[in-house]
């Protein structure tokens, strides 16, 4: 047993919190791209594709984080695909953001009366103009509660990703119990800074969807 | 040949077990959330500013922080100070007490949702507090939010594969262990798959059905 100082704790955590956080950036792109294209071709019913879709997506809503993870990294590769661990993160991560946020933007599109669409086409813009200048600015504005929500669980998610020897913020405060044999410190200090970044998001959502009322 | 049969078949009956191991960690987590969410949400009808600190606190924890290092808070820091658990009831207090804090969100709402007049017309009649709670207000609580309920507790089966961590030989445990002396992952990764999604399935239906009975009724008592 051996000890390590609380400060020495906090910066080793931190710095491995930050690999955590690195998932955002490419899930968030991802995610916020093939969610609005899946939840356009779902919502214009194109067939075949738009049934196809609805499939896959209820099937990665209905099957948990981990054996997604575990089906990624260790099935993956008899099919002849090898992802490291960062990697399996970013498209199981991906994959349950998408599924999950396309249903959002579907929601946010029906809500959406029908008649923005035509009046922008009577106005003489095209498809594309009236999705993006018209239509996609005010569905955005509706899903806004709902896409801070999905980053919260997004940022929650990727500790998981450490049961396939990804080292994140959850795997190193282990090493660090397996040292000191103490994991209160460590496991506190982890939930300190998922906390940190996460309650915000979750008051400011909160806060959005009451002004969404209002 | 992509999928091999024989496997499938001599396989089904650990997953079978592991199915029953994960819809016992389910509904006994589920039953304590119910109760400890009911009660957290109960506390805030209160209005004292010592009780919400505490539910805002409680929920506050544990809704921004991952529910793995919930489970290894309790099933490897906790022993720190002299509590220990086996592995079953670590990851049966975890995932109550998670999803306690979302249940009571739930169930808040519910409260919330509940006419002024109800509460008014059961004191007038003379009921007491616990009288006025069991038998007026949470029954008609718990009939308005049973479809967000059934949600969370879809939520909550999938949560259980963290158990997995803990050795319990649960559907995702099963999984990883057949894939690994199998050396058949697909075959060993699909079945718990399926399992998880007819249950998912299942619920969702339930959950549809039951919200749309609950929308017709509320609009023939509004007429």
């Amino acid at each position: 047993m051996q000890q390590i100082s609380i400060w020495n704790q906090i910066t080793r955590l931190g710095g491995a919190f930050l690999q955590n956080l690195a998932f955002l950036p490419f899930v968030l792109f991802f995610g916020l791209i093939l969610g609005i294209l899946i939840a356009l071709l779902r919502f214009h019913k194109v067939p075949l594709l738009s049934q196809l879709l609805a499939g896959v997506t209820e099937v990665v809503r209905g099957a948990p984080f981990l054996i997604l993870v575990y089906a990624v990294y260790f099935a993956l590769p008899s099919i002849g695909i090898e992802l490291e661990a960062f990697e399996t993160g970013i498209v199981v991560l991906t994959i349950t953001a998408t599924a999950y946020l396309s249903e959002v933007f579907r929601s946010g599109l029906l809500a959406i009366d029908k008649g923005q669409f035509e009046a922008a086409q009577a106005l003489g813009l095209n498809y594309w103009q009236s999705l993006f200048s018209i239509v996609l600015p005010q569905v955005l504005k509706i899903c806004l509660p709902s896409m801070v929500g999905q980053i919260v669980l997004t940022i929650k998610d990727t500790s998981i990703v450490s049961l396939v020897g990804m080292v994140e913020i959850v795997r190193t405060s282990r090493q660090i119990m397996q040292i000191t044999l103490d994991p209160l410190v460590a496991f506190s200090i982890v939930g300190g800074y998922f906390a940190l970044v996460c309650y915000p998001l979750i008051v400011f959502s909160k806060r959005l969807e009451k002004r969404a009322i209002r | 040949m992509l999928i091999d049969y024989r496997l499938i078949y001599s396989s089904l009956p650990v997953f079978f077990n592991a199915f029953l191991e994960t819809m016992k960690i389910a509904l006994v987590s589920g039953i304590l959330g119910l109760m400890i969410g009911t009660v957290v949400a109960t506390l805030c009808t209160f209005n004292s500013k010592v009780l919400n600190a505490f539910v805002g606190f409680y929920t506050g924890v544990i809704r921004s922080t991952p529910l793995l290092i919930q489970l290894y808070f309790v099933h490897f820091g906790l022993p720190v100070l002299g509590i220990m658990f086996t592995s079953f009831q670590s990851a049966t207090i975890a995932f109550s007490l998670n999803s306690g804090a979302y249940i009571s969100e739930i169930v808040r709402g519910g409260l919330a949702s509940i006419d002024n007049g109800q509460h008014e017309a059961a004191k007038a009649l003379g009921l007491s507090w616990y009288q006025r709670m069991s038998c007026i207000i949470l029954p008609q609580v718990f009939s308005r939010v049973l479809p967000p309920l059934i949600g969370q507790f879809s939520y909550l089966i999938k949560d259980t594969s963290l158990a997995a961590v803990l050795v319990i030989p649960e559907l995702t445990y099963a999984s990883r262990r057949i894939a690994s002396t199998t050396y058949r992952p697909i075959e060993s990764f699909g079945i718990p798959m399926l399992m998880y999604f007819a249950l998912y399935f299942a619920l969702s239906i339930l959950s549809n059905s039951i919200a749309g009975r609950v929308k017709r009724r509320e609009r023939v008592a509004a007429n």
